[in-house]
């Protein structure tokens, strides 16, 4: 440990259905960090998952072959922090707030 | 930012620091956080049961340590207790150790936790040496209801209300009684001072055992006209205020009986909270059940269930007129008589009875008399749509040509071809004009007659030619045509190929 202020790493993954959302935040934490002049490594996009349910629309087996096909996405981006201790609480209450 | 239900989940791994070094091309990537001595946290909204849950200035979202626990391992240890899933659940939560024989111990003297204002405590992640300050993190402390819980509303019956307003809740309150009617302007009384209101509520002590509605009477004090109930009960309540004061202070703690008719009854009523009103209703409602002691129940000189009682005695001939009212009620109420069937008639037993003669009326209903008019016009017009008549001569039957077997005077005649106009351009020897035609001439020798007429044998002995040619002709094609289609019909019909 050095003396002085510990700095952690941190590595913040944020996951949303909503990309706009999930943007907004990675924006927000990275904008904390840049007024702190703290490293940061941006968000990094990993593939977003898709979760499929292909279920037939009748609750019988009568009628034509209709099928629903729903879907969901999951978007991850893990961002890599270097934040002393005190900025981790003010990180929590701004993603806190933000959301 | 309003997203709506936007579930926004963040991961949080931290590690202690060490530099960073620099990278040499072919070399592996460190990676960022190692995962064996990285302690991963979930950021979570804070707990209801959390006080710093009303705190505005504490963050109101907290970091919750994750349990890292291997799937494997997890599994295996499934194993052991029967469950053999192979999903990524974790049916460990539900399996619980049988708590042995509970010790108790006593707590030493329970401190409520400080509040941190500005100097924060350090918490120390016990594993990793990771220092992150305490706000971070849920506090140790929880209460037992949640925020939300405390401010959800009471459902269900709630007697601490004003009694007025309980009976007025109540399904057989009386509405229509100007006793219970408000005032227009009963706020302003409401308003008046409050001694009136106050003697109201402990006049009951003094008073009998009353009803709910009696209590509205006093509260709302002279109502509408004419009520001399309700007029003679605000009098009294002007004049009680006098009594119940001296009455209260006389009661001494010591006389009170602690014991009531009801404590080892239902366990419900002792957990609701008990405020002046329901204490005054459960002293009322001990009054009230006084009436049902033993020693206040009168003489059960009437209470005899067993027993005889004598033919002629007042109470059997009173019983038995009632019968007879009701009966002859019943009579009325008929609008066509039918046989009576009754046969405990005492009736007929009984002289002085009364003496019906059964006359049978046949009451025939009044029909209603309907011709067409009427009939047609109880038609909806949904469905009936008058129209005129139209006459529709009778379709042509469809004729089929002999020749060619298709309908005639269906399709389109068709024009000439473009060789049937070509032919009648060309001039034909047909075209030239005969002599027969031509019309003669008055002033005719007799040779010019004499050669008109040889003219005319001539053309006729060609026409007469023509036509032997064209027979001819005519016949042999028929009788080669005839021939073709015989061959055909006895080779290449019913040939199957």
């Amino acid at each position: 440990m050095e003396a002085g202020v510990a700095i952690h790493r941190i590595r913040v993954t944020v996951t949303s259905h909503n990309v706009k959302s999930l943007e907004k935040i990675c924006a927000d934490l990275l904008r904390g960090t840049k007024e702190n002049n703290l490293k940061v490594k941006g968000p990094v996009q990993s593939p977003s998952k898709t979760l499929r349910i292909t279920t037939r629309k009748t609750p019988c087996g009568e009628g034509p072959q209709t099928w629903y096909t729903f879907q969901t996405r999951i978007h991850k981006q893990p961002t890599d922090l270097h934040h002393p201790s005190e900025i981790v609480k003010q990180m929590t209450h701004q993603c806190g707030a933000r959301t | 930012m309003d997203c709506g239900f936007v579930c926004v989940f963040l991961f949080v791994c931290l590690m202690a620091c060490s530099d960073s070094v620099p990278l040499k091309p072919h070399r592996k990537k460190k990676p960022f956080i190692e995962k064996k001595k990285a302690v991963s946290f979930h950021l979570v909204h804070r707990s209801q049961r959390d006080p710093l849950a009303a705190d505005e200035t504490a963050p109101q979202r907290v970091l919750l340590p994750t349990q890292k626990i291997n799937d494997e391992e997890r599994r295996a240890e499934q194993r052991k207790y029967g469950v053999f899933f192979d999903d990524d659940y974790d049916y460990l939560q539900h399996l619980k150790e049988p708590c042995g024989p509970s010790e108790l111990i006593p707590i030493s003297t329970f401190s409520a936790p400080d509040r941190r204002d500005e100097k924060e405590e350090t918490l120390v992640i016990s594993t990793t040496g990771i220092k992150l300050p305490s706000s971070v993190f849920a506090s140790e402390f929880e209460e037992d209801v949640g925020l939300l819980n405390k401010a959800a509303p009471i459902s269900g019956p709630q007697l601490d209300f004003d009694p007025d307003i309980v009976a007025a809740l109540d399904d057989d309150f009386d509405f229509d009684n100007p006793d219970n009617l408000l005032e227009d302007d009963f706020i302003l009384q409401a308003n008046k001072p409050t001694e009136e209101e106050g003697t109201g509520i402990r006049k009951s002590e003094a008073e009998d055992d009353s009803e709910w509605e009696d209590m509205d009477d006093e509260k709302e004090g002279g109502s509408d006209d004419d009520n001399y109930g309700s007029a003679g009960s605000s009098d009294e309540a002007m004049s009680v205020p006098g009594k119940p004061p001296g009455t209260v202070e006389n009661h001494l703690f010591w006389e009170e009986e602690t014991k009531s008719r009801f404590t080892e009854y239902s366990i419900t009523s002792s957990v609701m909270r008990r405020n002046e009103q329901l204490t005054l209703h459960d002293e009322r409602f001990e009054k009230f059940y006084e009436q049902y002691n033993d020693d206040e129940i009168g003489a059960l000189d009437n209470a005899e269930l067993e027993g005889s009682i004598q033919v002629d005695s007042n109470r059997l001939e009173e019983v038995l007129n009632d019968y007879y009212k009701e009966k002859a009620e019943n009579c009325v109420k008929l609008n066509t008589l039918e046989p009576f069937e009754d046969q405990d008639l005492l009736m007929n037993e009984l002289d002085g009875s009364e003496e019906e003669e059964v006359i049978t009326v046949v009451l025939e209903e009044a029909k209603e008399k309907w011709d067409c008019e009427s009939i047609c016009s109880t038609y909806s017009n949904l469905y009936n749509h008058p129209q005129l008549i139209k006459y529709q001569p009778k379709p042509k039957q469809i004729r089929i040509s002999s020749k060619t077997g298709m309908p005639l005077n269906v399709l389109p005649k068709k024009g000439l071809t473009a060789k049937q106009v070509e032919r009648m351009q060309m001039i034909n020897g047909s075209d030239l004009p005969k002599v027969s035609t031509q019309p003669r001439s008055k002033n005719e020798s007799k040779e010019d007659r004499r050669a008109r007429k040889q003219a005319i044998k001539e053309e006729r002995k060609e026409r007469r030619v023509e036509k032997k040619a064209n027979k001819l002709a005519f016949k042999l094609e028929k009788r080669r045509q005839e021939k073709e289609l015989l061959n055909l019909k006895k080779n290449v019909e019913g040939l199957k190929l």
